[in-house]
């Protein structure tokens, strides 16, 4: 009891909030503290949605009642009955995945390499020039295109062909099923220089320039040959991070086609993607259950895709 | 530089399709033997017939030739001349005004003829005058209405039962209205609500005038001495005619006799009263609007309240406000306007004024209130070009503006005229050259048109002329407003100059539809100008009587005010309320799917109605349906949700999320006013979830004009229309359909309509599958598709309201919005356009079936509701006839004769004000016997799967029958999906409960309700005043006259054999 006072005695001074002022290294509480925000934001935003979203693909649920359990009957159903899936969604998917992911990043590359070699400040306006319609928001970029896709004579596509003499009527360029997806592609790669642009341009200019000049000892006669041999192998997590995102946005960027067409889904499933095909399973028809089904089947395509990258790519550590 | 860049390509690509056509064709044909040309065109057609041996056409084929070579005969006969102008373009008043002015009756003697007659809507009343002396005449009439309402009166004025000019119809007799008087009333969410409107009753005189521009001169009537007959026909409500007054023009006065003007106003008072409160104004939907603008008064930063005349709301000539001064002393004032005027850029808005109903100076019959930006102005009337003062008894003394166009009375027509040849022009081309052009031939236009230069050189200079008097009304100074008719005037002065590669006039042939009748044509363009001639709008935010001291006078608020006021508006945003998608535990909570101004007027009449009612109701607008379907995940619905598109009630009850609306013993109290078909979107099993709300109707709208001129009956069935569709098509005219009006996605509203006209089935009887294989609906699906492929009507006509304008398209289906539109925004068709039953067919029982769905909205009560009761009692007071009919007569009053609410209630659609008289019983009729579609948990694929057949059909030249099999497969899939999803079906696709799908009949027992059956062809004919040209053919050939020439197409079992075999 005495030595207890004691100790209140002697150090009176110190109020507990201000005992353990300084944060130290490994020691459990730090981290927790340190981790925490993240944490909560990963759980609540990440962990939790994705995980309910798993466990709704195991369910029937019609957006109204209460789920229930019924295995893997939608899985099921997605590969043995699935028409519009198996004829349309998927190659559509796949195509806009494999035309636009590596299209793009390869642009992605090209372009941060050319900008990598002009003075700062031109640099820093084409980078945002360059950058800015992945801001721009998907709609408003449809607002955009659909101006000039429009399929009446004053869509400038169609006047300028026609001022030309190219063609004579004008065409339907977004409700004609042959022209949808094409367009859906252009549209993609025009605006696919985003945040994995912006990284590689960082991982160009950090490239150290002692290894270049090592290299022009050790004989490297071109550009090419730098690219290759210095530049990618030296910005190898800047490359996967591009390569992530390229895989990403080409797979979840597939709505642009309903946005573009103006309805969901697309003219003769045209402009399919997994995005639109979950919105049309989710909202239109009532298979909550099922779309959950699709995005986790979106889910895995896109974490193989990166798995790939990562082959490619990766570092050891 | 850069046409060089543009032309080279097109030069290179010019030079390989030369050569290419002359090793393949030989060398080009020159239009003069064009009849040759076209034989050889058609035979092409003919093998390409032939090639097709599947379809067993070969009937049809035969008739094809037929008319083609019809075609041809004509052709040769030369009977297809160029339309010539003058016969289309009727006499108007404005080519008889000099005539008439020139022969105006002399003496200044009126004389009055007392008449005391009411005279019935509709009615058709003769009055005998004589005539002193021959001449033209004013009219004034003076008259009283009984009752109010919101109908305008409107006259047809006829002399000795032939109408002098065309604008002697619907001459608009004026009244006036008032604000109903009583404290401003601000609502939940700080918004000062609109005041109510009343008409002042009393006596009114008016002489009958152009009420288009308002022009000051008012209508003269041509005279001859004797007895002659005054027709008045009452286009619209029952009025009391007093007199008619037959004025010499000598006798009309204008101006005031000695206005005492122009004497010091020093001294005198500053009075102000506000511009949103007239005390008089022309028209019920003239009124204020609210606004957060700092520099109007009053202003106030929490509340938004109503501080300027709105002046959209009186921008047609015509329409006026008064304000009553009470002025303290007789003195000289001056009058001050502080307004807006922003809408025309550079240019001013004219009113003519007056002061206790009389104008003081000639120069105020059109007085230009100038631009002013986007600064609120203070502008003090001036009398040409000088200060201005007038001296006022002390007491009431009346001020009033009336909107009016008269400086552009001349521009405006001759622009009109400049349209309507490039119109006529056009059709004279199309005649010419046929519907598809041949853009690689040389068109040698002038051996046809021989004078087509000069009337583009004329069109040219008429538009100079236009411009330059535009310019001159706008004081001298180029302005923005009218670049548009600069721009077009080049581009068709364009036509007159060849380039290096390219003649002018072949550039005209070639791409007429940029000239005229295209969307957004040249000619759409000019027409443009013609409304903004009209429009005149001006914001008043206060009217000043002043004399030098103007101390009173509110000043804008300078820089830092305004800073201070904006960011106080802002602080005030943080706690506004959000009027969106709450709900209230204690309140019955209703979700409107609609614009917040028709929940505004909805909510003020709950507020009337439900005052002492202990039902407390929470309105809210809900923009997204979506919402709807989360807020029921949520377990946070509402208990009402009004508005909901036709899908979702069946949706929802499909998954237990709405409530039965037959559970209530009164339901029948309800039904009675609505037919079973419209309940049967909403059918499920046993029950009906929904009340049908709004309603819209397809009818056939004609242009008088054209089909008088090309001769041609209104075709009343398909088989009548495609009579006529050679000739149309001769002159290059369009029809438009309801599958037209689409794009890619044709929804069920476009292909439903003609396979159950023709007695086909979109589902099987039990609904474990779709019917496309019924014979019926295959013979519809040919037919749909036909019109299409075989008889080339267009498959896309995006704006059928200007395409019917500009002539292009005189006739088609189309829906209400198109019928308001064309009432309220084509002045340049007034009067040329009628409307007649949807083309349908007659059925074996001699029956008229020209149905299509209506139903566009209904109401719903959810499942989760705790007050279905309350639900029920909201619901079945507002879907009553009075409330309905009120509704919309409110929307009206506040904001607008274009703002019609199109209630699905059939005993409040009889009595709607926004259906004219002469439309009403086709309109009615029209939704009385409409066929809605029947619902099935799988629709959206049938749906969609419809739609691709169609495009297959029409674009890829899919054979009817495999396409339908097609998409009879795919929608069978998702069928059975869906029918095991609820349970009907078992794993195996055994049934284990059969699906009831829910007919006509069915719906019938569960009330009482409107009959809907449709009516004998002959009775119909016989409402439309025709009679039938010979005997009804009501035998097995008669029955689709279209297929009589065709071999019916039957259905046996080895299709079925083959759609299960494909599956498999």
């Amino acid at each position: 009891m005495r030595e207890r006072t004691k100790v209140l005695a002697r150090e009176p001074s110190t109020p507990w909030w201000r005992k353990n002022r300084t944060l130290k290294q490994g020691q459990p509480g730090t981290i927790a503290l340190l981790l925490g925000p993240y944490f909560l934001l990963f759980l609540f935003f990440i962990v939790i949605p994705v995980g309910v979203a798993i466990l709704l693909s195991f369910t029937y649920f019609n957006s109204i009642e209460v789920p229930q359990a019924s295995g893997i009957q939608n899985y099921i159903y997605l590969f043995t009955k699935d028409d519009v899936f198996v004829r349309y969604v998927l190659p559509n998917t796949l195509m806009f995945a494999l035309v636009v992911g590596p299209l793009g990043y390869i642009l992605q590359f090209l372009l941060a390499w050319e900008l990598a070699h002009i003075q700062h400040i031109p640099r820093t306006i084409f980078a945002l020039i360059f950058y800015s319609p992945s801001m721009t928001g998907a709609t408003t970029m449809a607002v955009i295109w659909k101006v000039l896709f429009s399929g009446d004579q004053y869509g400038y596509l169609n006047s300028l062909l026609m001022r030309n003499g190219w063609i004579q009527a004008p065409v339907q360029w977004i409700t004609d099923p042959k022209y949808l997806m094409g367009i859906m592609l252009f549209v993609s790669v025009w605006s696919s220089m985003g945040v994995g642009f912006l990284s590689m341009l960082s991982g160009i200019l950090n490239v150290d320039q002692q290894l270049y000049e090592a290299g022009y000892i050790d004989g490297v006669s071109s550009r090419f040959q730098e690219i290759v041999y210095i530049t990618v192998p030296a910005m190898k997590p800047q490359m996967l991070f591009g390569a992530v995102m390229s895989i990403v946005s080409a797979f979840s960027a597939g709505a642009i086609g309903v946005q573009l067409a103006g309805a969901n889904p697309t003219p003769q499933y045209a402009g399919q993607t997994m995005i639109s095909h979950i919105e049309d399973h989710g909202f239109i028809q009532y298979n909550m259950g099922y779309a959950s089904a699709l995005s986790v089947i979106l889910m895995l395509l896109m974490f193989m895709s990166s798995q790939i990258a990562e082959y490619f790519f990766g570092t050891d550590d | 530089m850069t046409r060089d860049l543009n032309s080279l390509p097109a030069r290179l690509l010019c030079g390989v399709l030369v050569w290419f056509y002359i090793v393949t064709v030989g060398l080009p044909i020159p239009l003069k033997i064009s009849a040759e040309a076209e034989n050889n065109h058609h035979e092409v057609v003919d093998e390409e017939v032939n090639v097709d041996p599947l379809e067993g056409t070969t009937d049809e084929e035969a008739d094809m030739t037929e008319t083609a070579e019809d075609a041809d005969d004509t052709e040769q006969d030369g009977t297809t001349e160029p339309i010539l102008a003058s016969t289309f373009i009727e006499t108007t008043y404005v080519d008889l005004l000099q005539d008439l002015r020139a022969d105006s009756a002399s003496g200044d003697e009126i004389t009055e003829y007392s008449v005391d007659e009411t005279i019935d809507s509709y009615e058709i009343f003769e009055y005998p005058v004589d005539i002193p002396e021959s001449g033209s005449y004013h009219l004034a009439f003076t008259y009283e209405l009984p009752g109010s309402d919101i109908a305008e009166l409107k006259v047809d004025v006829l002399i000795n039962n032939q109408s002098p000019y065309p604008e002697a119809a619907n001459i608009a007799l004026p009244v006036a209205w008032e604000f109903t008087s009583g404290e401003p009333k601000i609502d939940r969410y700080g918004n000062q609500t609109y005041p109510i409107s009343q008409r002042l009753d009393g006596l009114y005189t008016h002489h009958l005038g152009f009420d288009m521009f308002q022009l000051h001169e008012p209508l003269y009537f041509p005279f001859e001495a004797g007895m002659q007959t005054i027709t008045i026909m009452n286009q619209e409500m029952p009025f009391h005619l007093k007199t008619i007054a037959l004025v010499p023009p000598s006798a009309y006065r204008l101006t005031a006799d000695s206005p005492d003007l122009g004497g010091s106003y020093e001294g005198s008072p500053l009075l102000i009263m506000e511009g949103e409160t007239p005390s008089k104004k022309s028209h019920a939907h003239i009124r204020g609007e609210r606004t957060k603008n700092i520099h109007y008064q009053p202003y106030d930063s929490k509340e938004t309240l109503i501080n300027v005349l709105s002046g959209s709301t009186w921008q047609t000539p015509g329409e006026w406000v008064s304000y009553t001064f009470d002025v303290p002393e007789s003195a000289y004032y001056r009058i001050g306007l502080r307004y807006l005027q922003t809408m025309k850029q550079d240019m001013p808005v004219f009113r003519s004024i007056k002061v206790n109903g009389e104008y003081p100076d000639e120069s105020w019959l059109s007085y230009p209130v100038p631009y002013t930006s986007n600064r609120v102005s203070t502008h003090w009337l001036q009398q040409d070009d000088r200060e201005f003062s007038i001296f006022l008894e002390a007491g009431a003394n009346e001020i009033s503006f009336m909107t009016t166009a008269e400086p552009f009375f001349e521009p405006y027509h001759r622009l009109l005229g400049v349209i309507q040849r490039m119109n006529l022009l056009a059709l004279d081309i199309k005649t010419i050259t046929g519907n598809k052009v041949d853009i690689y031939r040389d068109w040698m236009i002038e051996e046809f048109i021989p004078d087509i230069t000069v009337q583009i050189e004329q069109l040219v200079s008429d538009l100079d002329q236009v411009y330059e008097e535009l310019v001159s009304i706008s004081g001298g100074q180029e302005v923005s407003q009218w670049t548009n008719l600069k721009i077009t005037r080049d581009r068709i002065h364009a036509y007159t100059v060849d380039r290096r590669n390219d003649r002018g006039l072949d550039r005209l042939v070639n791409n007429l539809d940029i000239f005229a009748q295209g969307d957004g044509s040249m000619a759409e363009q000019l027409a443009l100008a013609l409304q903004e001639m009209l429009d005149q709008p001006l914001d008043i935010d206060q009217v000043y009587l002043a004399g030098d001291d103007l101390d009173g006078l509110p000043t804008s608020p300078n820089i830092v005010q305004g800073l201070g006021m904006n960011f106080d508006k802002l602080i005030s945003s943080f706690t506004y309320e959000n009027p969106n998608l709450e709900i209230k535990e204690d309140e019955l909570n209703i979700w409107v799917q609609r614009p917040v101004t028709f929940i505004d007027v909805l909510r003020e009449m709950l507020e009337q109605d439900f005052a002492d009612s202990d039902l407390k109701i929470n309105l809210s607008a809900m923009p997204d349906e979506n919402r709807l379907l989360m807020s029921i995940i949520a377990g946070e619905a509402p208990d009402v949700a009004l508005g909901v598109t036709t899908g979702r009630p069946y949706d929802f009850a499909l998954r237990g999320a709405a409530y039965d609306l037959r559970n209530f013993s009164d339901f029948p109290e309800i039904s009675q006013h609505f037919t079973a078909e419209m309940f049967l979107p909403f059918a499920f099993e046993d029950g009906l979830y929904a009340l049908p709300e709004t309603a819209t109707f397809f009818v056939l709208f004609y242009r008088e004009d054209i089909m008088r001129h090309l001769g041609l009956d209104i075709p009343r069935t398909w088989d009548e229309l495609i009579d006529i569709l050679p000739s149309l098509d001769r002159q290059g005219l369009n029809v438009q359909t309801m599958i037209a009006s689409t794009d890619a996605f044709k929804h069920f509203g476009t292909t439903v309509p003609l396979i159950q006209q023709f007695g086909g089935e979109v589902y099987r009887e039990d609904g474990l599958g779709v019917a496309f294989d019924h014979p019926r609906t295959i013979q519809a699906f040919e037919f749909l598709t036909d019109l299409y492929i075989r008889y080339n009507l267009p498959h896309r006509i995006a704006n059928f309201y200007i395409s019917f304008k500009s002539g292009l398209t005189p006739i088609g289906v189309a829906d209400l919005g198109s019928y308001v539109l064309l009432k309220h925004a084509a002045p340049e068709i007034n009067g040329q356009w009628g409307i007649a039953p949807n083309f349908g067919l007659i059925n074996e029982e001699g029956e008229f079936i020209s149905t299509q769905p209506d139903i566009t909205s209904g109401s719903i009560i959810l499942e989760q509701s705790e007050k279905k009761e309350a639900a029920w009692e909201f619901l079945k007071w507002w879907m009553s006839p009075d409330v309905q009919l009120r509704y919309g007569q409110e929307l009206q009053m506040r904001f607008g004769k274009e703002y019609v609410w199109a209630t699905a209630n059939l005993d409040a659609l009889e009595r709607v004000s926004y259906i004219d008289h002469k439309d009403r019983e086709i309109i009615v009729e029209q939704v009385r016997t409409a066929r809605e579609i029947p619902r099935h948990p799988a629709y959206f694929q049938v749906e969609r799967e419809l739609s691709n057949a169609w495009n297959t059909i029409v674009f890829d030249g899919t054979p009817v029958r495999e396409a339908l099999d097609r998409s009879a497969l795919a929608s069978n899939r998702i069928i059975e999906a869906k029918l095991q999803e609820f349970n009907y079906l078992d794993a195996d696709g055994n049934v284990i409960e059969p699906l009831k799908m829910v007919t006509k009949e069915d719906i019938e027992e569960y009330g009482t309700f409107i009959d809907s059956s449709p009516r004998h062809y002959s009775e119909v004919l016989e409402t439309l005043g025709e009679i039938e040209d010979g005997p009804l053919d009501l035998s097995d050939d008669g029955f689709f006259h279209h297929f009589k020439k065709t071999k019916a197409p039957t259905v046996n079992d080895d299709s079925m054999d083959h759609t299960e075999g494909e599956g498999s």
